[in-house]
């Protein structure tokens, strides 16, 4: 004899479901596609509303988390971070900035999206409220896109290069999100100079997690990103994501102008 | 620590932070499933990956203050109905217990279900009605609450009670002296 109700509680355990384990990076890559049909919802819009979550602690959160965590902490309670992160496994990291500049050009290649990309880095400076800067290092290679956001407190803009995108995000520090971003303490993360400012370099793929407005820190298991500079200037935080190693990413940095 | 609330989540996602709904989605992606496949069976996590896509870009439509659950769950129900409704093979709708024998720490904690009752009940719920089967999915399966099965099929709680009362009268039925009342 046995209770139909605990039975059915038990069968819900047991049932032989489909359960794909790549469902997980399916689902993320749908969700930063583009909408097609859709006029207000832009693939580039779409991919910068992901990007485009900028993050400012709250300084009690700071105070609440772990020393370890301290260093990041600081750095991103003086400017802001991107927080889209790629489905690819560790080592592996190409920016997934430049998968959707691809579909952002359909069919462009070479110097036909190389004009595209300089028509809107052209539009781009006409409407943002910073001054956009670009690197002048001939190894950065061909800019790819540009992509502006205006929803985006204060503005966000990205550039997408063959080896890197750059990211350059002003935020209305009067107007903190609720939720912000950090990267564990487990991570390594060195404190660099870049271009005489302070600067964060995350090595290695890292994991995410969350400070609510409590100070409270909950780690995000599922999500990783891979090596990123970070660096704040006159109120414009850039990020410089795909490059594998430090030296690389600042000498590109040293060049922005 | 207590985990960041579903409605925080929601404020965060609907600015397009997609971490944000990733942690949404890990949430409830297990329950969901196990919906979708009491509904739609083999098409169960299509149908769920749809939902998912679907709920973050109608987040904008989703009112504050109210639960967020049973509107997901709304949803998720809506794409494995159009599954269903969509398939041409019956068979894949059967549902199935997974074959594995339980490891023996399960096995000592797990209620005394055996598991060729369970696969004598998933049977008798493979015979259900399809509205019989879906309230039984929400209830059981997704593990809802009377009156979040009753949000998520749009009736009120009283009918939502009866129709499962009615389910789990046809399943003691098929069952005859296995289960208790």
């Amino acid at each position: 004899m046995i209770d139909l109700e605990l039975a059915l509680a038990d069968l819900a355990e047991h049932l032989d479901h489909p359960a794909s384990e790549h469902s997980a990076a399916e689902l993320r890559r749908r969700l930063v596609a583009p909408v097609r049909g859709r006029r207000d919802f832009r693939p580039s819009t779409r991919a910068l509303l992901v990007a485009a979550a900028v993050c400012a602690v709250v300084a009690t959160g700071v105070v609440a988390i772990a020393p370890a965590r301290q260093a990041v902490a600081d750095w991103l309670g003086i400017g802001a971070v991107e927080i889209r992160r790629s489905d690819l496994p560790p080592g592996a990291a190409p920016s997934t900035t430049s998968k959707s500049s691809a579909s952002t050009v359909p069919g462009a290649t070479g110097p036909v999206r190389t004009a595209t990309a300089a028509r809107r880095l052209a539009a781009a400076r006409k409407v943002a409220r910073f001054t956009i800067v670009t690197p002048s290092l001939a190894s950065a290679g061909a800019l790819a896109d540009v992509e502006i956001d205006h929803r985006v407190p204060g503005g966000l803009v990205a550039l997408t290069y063959e080896r890197f995108t750059l990211l350059e995000i002003a935020t209305d520090p009067t107007e903190p999100p609720p939720l912000a971003k950090l990267v564990p303490g487990s991570t390594p993360v060195q404190r660099v100079t870049v271009s005489g400012r302070p600067g964060l370099w995350i090595a290695e793929a890292h994991e995410i997690g969350y400070i609510d407005r409590s100070g409270r820190f909950e780690s995000d298991t599922v999500r990783r990103s891979g090596p990123v500079l970070l660096w704040e200037r006159d109120g414009v935080t850039y990020r410089i994501e795909g490059l594998r190693s430090l030296e690389d990413a600042q000498a590109v940095a040293a060049t922005l102008s | 620590m207590d985990p960041i609330s579903d409605a925080e989540l929601v404020v965060s996602a609907r600015s397009g932070d997609v971490d944000a709904f990733t942690v949404l989605v890990e949430r409830y992606r297990l329950p969901a499933l196990r919906l979708a496949y009491g509904i739609a069976g083999d098409e169960a996590e299509d149908a769920v990956q749809d939902a998912f896509v679907k709920t973050f870009r109608k987040l904008h439509t989703f009112r504050p203050g109210s639960a967020f659950r049973p509107w997901l769950f709304t949803i998720v129900a809506n794409e494995a109905r159009n599954r269903r409704r969509s398939m041409s093979r019956r068979a894949s709708l059967e549902l199935r217990v997974r074959e594995q024998p339980q490891s023996a720490a399960t096995a000592a904690d797990a209620p005394a279900i055996e598991h060729d009752q369970r696969r004598r009940l998933v049977a008798a719920v493979n015979e259900l009605a399809d509205n019989h089967r879906e309230v039984v999915a929400l209830r059981f399966f997704a593990g809802l609450s009377e009156s979040e099965t009753a949000e998520v099929l749009s009736c009120p709680l009283g009918t939502a009670k009866s129709r499962l009362s009615r389910a789990l009268d046809v399943l003691r039925t098929a069952l005859g002296e296995e289960v208790t009342l």
